[in-house]
């Protein structure tokens, strides 16, 4: 579904990411892990659109999409959750959902993933009529995700769902991943936990660097020696 | 309490908050369309026509810069359009004042397509830096041109009082009904907005442009839209303005002055809300009507110094506006 071939970006002469590549078949979920600096969100802000592609090629359904803008990104079926969430504080849950739903144009399209997005988290259905800014941090998570389900994407981009976020929700917010890709939705996760990751990933990679270290299945990542010393600590 | 809802609420519902909305909006439009009937004096009638012309205006306004947050010191441009292309079509080829208005928002619109294609490419205080340099130049370009009547501008001949023609002599009661349809517009136009999509979008890219277009909004393209019915409303207000004063120079319709007069109404009563632009006006355009009639001319600048104490004791006590204040004594419901 999505290809990333040869991929390099960086931020004012700074190399962030070189020669990465990977591919993400339909209904998959990809952890990209790695430490702090080793260029894994600027995978997912490349692939959304938001940072430019140096060189490389990304293909998402076998059309090329390294040089669109990002709201054209999100319009092919790609939603990004940025790792500043960056839900709109002053608007309800209820509208922050409606911004979401507005990519569709026929009503019915745009209410119905409502009702999923309320089924994997409740809570924001009690905070419907709340500011954003008022939410707790996994409730600010949750509502992010929900937004970007709101457009009905093929593939769902998140970046550290799980930081900032007490440590009883974050084993929610892992479920609610595993229950987005349950609905057929492509994911492609970045993540520090890697543990937990894992648990639900089909395959990995991890970055040092701005190179891909480590590739493979999740349960071949999980057994690497090098994997397990330094990231997973064992 | 609340049961346990097995459907979920719907995202777009027609809340007992919008409702409410236009019934006050309602209930404010009938009470102006009486006020008439209790005002005789000419002097208090003027500042009615102003106050609610400019309450228009600044909601025209306030459809750019409070929705779409892109701020915007030189809509006069825009108004003086409106208030030369209605009287020169006028005064020149006899086209009725009604076409000569949608001919001035038309060619409006076209311009802050224009304006908006090179300057929506720039970022916070530069677009607002390049609407006042655009408006200066367009001022001068006004008192040189020859179709304007250069700095002497252009008078509109005696007629017989008309609705066709909108000449009034005796009367300013016509101006006012007419004012108050363009501001019911446009209010009616802001409320629509505020529950369309692209209400939602040009808020969105006020808020956060990078969320924006991460839920497929085009940034680029809400601007220029949220510009244009900007532009298209005010430029309406300026061919009304040109008919009521009956004689326009560049200063009077075109100068920096009166793009303070279309944003502050707005900032002052609440950037990006319904009744923002309204309660602005009111406080704002009598007042420096008052400073003018009693220092005489241009009131000595003393309306503007008074403004400018306003605005920073709104930013400083009530950055919401003079609208939040309304909350003191209603409460906040959903």
């Amino acid at each position: 579904m999505l290809e990333v071939r040869h991929l390099a970006a960086g931020y004012h002469g700074l190399v962030a990411l070189a020669d990465v590549s990977f591919g993400v078949a339909a209904g998959e979920i990809l952890v990209v892990a790695g430490a702090n600096g080793a260029g894994k969100s600027t995978v997912l802000k490349t692939v959304a659109g938001v940072v430019p592609a140096r060189s490389g090629t990304i293909t998402f359904d076998g059309a090329r999409i390294d040089h669109l803008a990002a709201h054209r990104i999100t319009r092919l079926g790609m939603a990004f959750v940025p790792e500043e969430r960056r839900l709109f504080p002053r608007m309800t849950v209820r509208d922050n959902l409606r911004l979401g739903s507005y990519l569709h144009r026929r009503r019915a399209d745009r209410e119905a993933p409502l009702a999923t997005v309320l089924r994997l988290f409740p809570r924001l259905e009690e905070r419907m009529d709340q500011l954003a800014a008022t939410l707790s941090g996994g409730e600010q998570q949750m509502l992010a995700i929900g937004r970007a389900l709101m457009t009905r994407p093929r593939l769902l981009m998140l970046d550290e769902p799980s930081q900032g976020i007490m440590p009883r929700l974050v084993a929610e917010i892992f479920r609610a991943i595993e229950e987005v890709r349950r609905a057929g939705i492509t994911i492609l996760l970045v993540e520090q936990r890697l543990t937990e990751s894992l648990a639900i990933a089909d395959k990995a990679i991890i970055l040092r660097t701005g190179r891909i270290v480590v590739a493979g299945t999740a349960a071949e990542v999980r057994a690497n020696p090098e994997v397990r010393s330094a990231y997973l600590g064992m | 309490m609340a049961q346990p809802q097995t459907i979920p609420a719907p995202i777009t519902a027609f809340t007992s908050r919008r409702r409410r909305q236009l019934a006050v909006a309602l209930a404010v439009a009938l009470a102006l369309a009486l006020l008439p009937l209790a005002v005789a004096d000419v002097f208090v009638m003027n500042i009615l026509v102003l106050t609610i012309l400019f309450a228009s205006l600044s909601q025209s306004w306030n459809i750019l810069g409070g929705y779409c947050g892109q701020i915007s010191l030189g809509h006069a441009v825009y108004f003086g359009i409106g208030a030369y292309v209605t009287v020169a079509l006028f005064v020149d080829f006899g086209i009725l004042p009604w076409f000569g208005m949608l001919a001035g928002a038309a060619i409006a619109v076209v311009l802050a397509l224009a304006l908006g294609y090179p300057c929506f490419r720039l970022a916070g205080h530069y677009y607002t830096i390049a609407t006042i340099v655009i408006a200066e130049a367009a001022l001068l370009l006004v008192a040189n041109a020859e179709w304007t009547g250069g700095a002497v501008g252009l008078q509109l001949p005696f007629a017989p009082d008309s609705w066709a023609t909108l000449q009034f002599g005796r009367t300013k009661l016509p101006y006012y009904y007419l004012a108050l349809g363009l501001a019911v517009a446009t209010w009616i136009v802001s409320w629509v907005i505020e529950d369309t999509r692209a209400g939602y979008w040009w808020r969105a890219v006020n808020s956060d442009i990078a969320a924006a277009q991460s839920l497929g909004v085009n940034v680029f393209r809400s601007k220029m839209a949220a510009s244009a019915v900007s532009a298209f409303f005010t430029a309406v207000a300026g061919g009304v303005y040109a008919f009521f004063v009956s004689y326009i120079d560049p200063t009077s319709v075109m100068s920096f002055h009166i793009s303070l007069l279309i944003s502050l109404p707005a900032v002052l009563g609440g950037i990006g809300t319904l009744w923002g632009p309204a309660l602005g006006a009111i406080v704002l355009i009598p007042m420096g009507e008052l400073t003018r009639s009693y220092f005489g001319g241009t009131g000595l600048g003393t309306n503007l110094i008074v403004y400018g104490v306003l605005v920073m004791a709104i930013s400083l006590l009530r950055p919401q506006g003079l609208v939040s204040l309304v909350h003191l004594f209603v409460p906040r419901r959903a």
